[in-house]
């Protein structure tokens, strides 16, 4: 019934499909779903011949999608909002972080009539040591999110922690 | 009857539309091909298969982003890889690959380099297989073995067969086709061992039917 649909995605597999295809394609999915499972068996009988490693991750995908599926439809200012949401967040941990640093500073006589000057070093560590992790999450993000809008993404250095000195 | 529109930006526009069906001949037509990627990072099968999926989720939602600045698979490749890199740092590990930094490995390393880090199993299930191939390949009718060897593993074009062969190419795709749904029929047993579903029963023994 469907003998050209399953010829056009063999074409489909090889780069060799048309716009003719593809619509053929999409109307006998539409007409007959089971038309996945076996178009997934010929996608396997194609990677077991380019030794590719075989997956069954078409078949799973549409059941692990369906929460995903409204967010296609209004992602697009979610999506900006979003980006737009981690880069204030890197940009605030930055700021806060700087700040801390400084405010930390003129502060250090007084707290070191309770602690001793190790203690002070160590918690500044400490706090520059989560800031930076923090920092990193956020960068990581960043880059994440970026690598879905464009063709180019800078996923950032391993950085070198500054570890908290031993009391 | 060549590609002469950019196949997968159509079904990636059609997609953005909301037909999910086109999302989902995308995820056909890459799966394999970004699990043989995601495997140069993590060896075990089940996390592989995870990390694809995942990969796609992502760029499932971020599909309205996509602006076709590159070519979808050049797209979802970078979401795979990063997704393995993140899979990876989760659990506390460095991605690398026999030493090297995964990032100076080529693009497009040849898969079967990448079965070394398989497991005693998976490799057992691999040499079954690839024996399986070869017999059902050998037994098929010349004309559909000429065809499809020219295709897999000459990596010639529907055209250039089609004048190789003397056939038109409309008979050249019909030859494919059946070439490969008949290896299918043959190799649906140990091939169905070879996905998450079945592989526990198969590592125990499943392929040895």
């Amino acid at each position: 019934m469907h003998a050209k649909a399953n010829e056009s995605f063999s074409a489909f597999l090889d780069g060799e499909a048309s716009e003719i295809d593809v619509q053929r394609m999409l109307k006998a999915l539409d007409d007959q779903p089971a038309l996945l499972s076996q178009w997934h068996g010929l996608s396997k009988a194609k990677a077991g011949l380019q030794g590719e490693v075989l997956i069954d991750t078409a078949l799973t995908f549409d059941a692990a999608v369906p929460a995903v599926g409204v967010a296609v439809h209004n992602a697009g200012w979610r999506l900006r909002l979003q980006q737009a949401g981690i880069a204030a967040a890197v940009a605030l941990v930055v700021i806060t972080g700087a700040r801390y640093s400084l405010e930390l500073q003129p502060s250090a006589p007084v707290l070191a009539t309770v602690v001793t000057p190790e203690r002070i070093n160590n918690a500044l560590a400490q706090q520059q040591f989560e800031a930076q992790l923090r920092l990193d999450l956020y960068l990581r993000e960043h880059a994440e999110q970026a690598s879905f809008t464009t063709g180019h993404v800078v996923v950032p250095a391993q950085l070198r922690w500054l570890e908290a000195q031993p009391e | 009857m060549a590609e002469t529109t950019d196949v997968d930006l159509l079904l990636v526009l059609r997609a953005q539309k909301g037909d999910s069906r086109a999302f989902d001949l995308l995820v056909l037509k890459y799966q394999h091909k970004l699990a043989s990627v995601v495997s140069r990072y993590i060896s075990e099968r089940d996390a592989v298969e995870d990390v694809v999926q995942d990969a796609f989720i992502k760029a499932y939602r971020a599909l309205p982003g996509f602006r076709g600045d590159s070519a979808f698979f050049t797209w979802i490749y970078r979401i795979a890889t990063n997704t393995a890199k993140n899979y990876l740092e989760s659990m506390g590990r460095r991605p690398s690959y026999r030493g090297q930094d995964i990032d100076d490995l080529g693009l497009y390393d040849l898969p079967e380099a990448l079965q070394d880090r398989d497991t005693p199993d998976a490799l057992l299930a691999r040499n079954q297989l690839n024996e399986q191939l070869q017999k059902a390949l050998t037994a098929l009718p010349e004309e559909l073995k000429v065809a499809l060897t020219l295709r897999e593993f000459d990596g010639l074009s529907y055209q250039e067969i089609s004048e190789i062969t003397g056939s038109p190419i409309g008979t050249v795709r019909s030859r494919i086709f059946r070439a490969r749904e008949a290896i299918e029929n043959e190799l649906k047993v140990v091939m169905s061992g070879i996905g998450r579903h079945t592989q526990n029963q198969s590592a125990r023994g499943g392929y040895a039917r």
